[in-house]
């Protein structure tokens, strides 16, 4: 196992889950999942933009997320357009995924990943970030 | 709670991964883990790029060895040692613990 796969592993394993908030951002290769570094999170979310590949990925990753045994795994719909509303959902309602929620496209953070800000600093009240304040609601109501 | 965010580069991860840390800590502790060799949470949890390239990587010794044993990974100093020495003070006194750098990939 790589060192930094481990570290991930250790941490993770050792840091209670009754006790505040852990948030892990993964890299974009499933090396997390199949090295089981991810084994000891309670949720697992995949980001899924309405798009083939993106929703392969979603497809795969929850395969090796429930091979993991993590108990919750959802798909959050990113970066939806009107035109795009349902694509991510229908998806994952022909697998029997559950969706923890759908961010819009949201042309705020797309500014803020240029200039290297934070969503919550720059548009706090932009639909995007209210969608992910959602979120972490509906998180906090799956415990 | 311990959540992770996967999914296919560019998807918005990070930027999801941010803003919910951000989000957490009105009402909790927070700790961010930054997990990709090329670590960019800091900038959506509101640090500037000076402040996340200074906190450094976890160490590579932080983890007994356990290479083809089956076992799982074991820190060999204890969490609370770990996150006063490595964690990089983020707003909302988020913690962020970064994984690696680009420079070390290969390493194994």
């Amino acid at each position: 196992m790589c060192r930094n796969h481990s570290t991930v592993r250790g941490v993770l394993q050792e840091l209670p889950s009754d006790q505040g908030t852990v948030i892990v951002d993964l890299e974009a290769s499933p090396e997390h999942m199949t090295r089981a570094t991810t084994e000891f999170v309670d949720h697992m979310l995949l980001v899924a933009e309405p798009y083939f590949k993106s929703l392969e990925t979603a497809r795969r990753y929850h395969a090796l997320a429930v091979d993991l045994g993590i108990e919750r795994v959802s798909v959050v719909a990113n970066k939806i357009r009107p035109e795009d509303s349902d694509i991510v959902t229908e998806f994952c309602r022909s697998h029997g995924f559950d969706v923890a929620a759908t961010i819009p496209y949201e042309p705020s953070f797309a500014e803020a990943d240029r200039t290297g800000a934070a969503p919550y600093e720059v548009a706090p009240e932009s639909e995007g970030v209210r969608a992910i304040r959602a979120l972490a609601e509906a998180l906090k109501e799956s415990v | 709670m311990k959540i992770a965010v996967a999914g296919k580069g560019g998807s918005g991860k990070t930027t999801i991964s941010g803003t919910l840390a951000r989000i957490f800590a009105e009402s909790s502790d927070v700790i961010a883990i930054d997990a990709d060799l090329n670590p960019n949470l800091g900038s959506t949890l509101g640090l500037p790029p000076e402040a996340f390239d200074q906190g450094a990587p976890l160490p590579r010794d932080l983890v007994g060895h356990t290479e083809g044993s089956g076992q799982p990974a074991v820190l060999t100093r204890p969490l609370h040692d770990v996150l006063d020495e490595f964690a990089v003070p983020a707003p909302q006194g988020i913690r962020l613990l970064i994984m690696g750098r680009p420079n070390e990939a290969g390493f194994g």
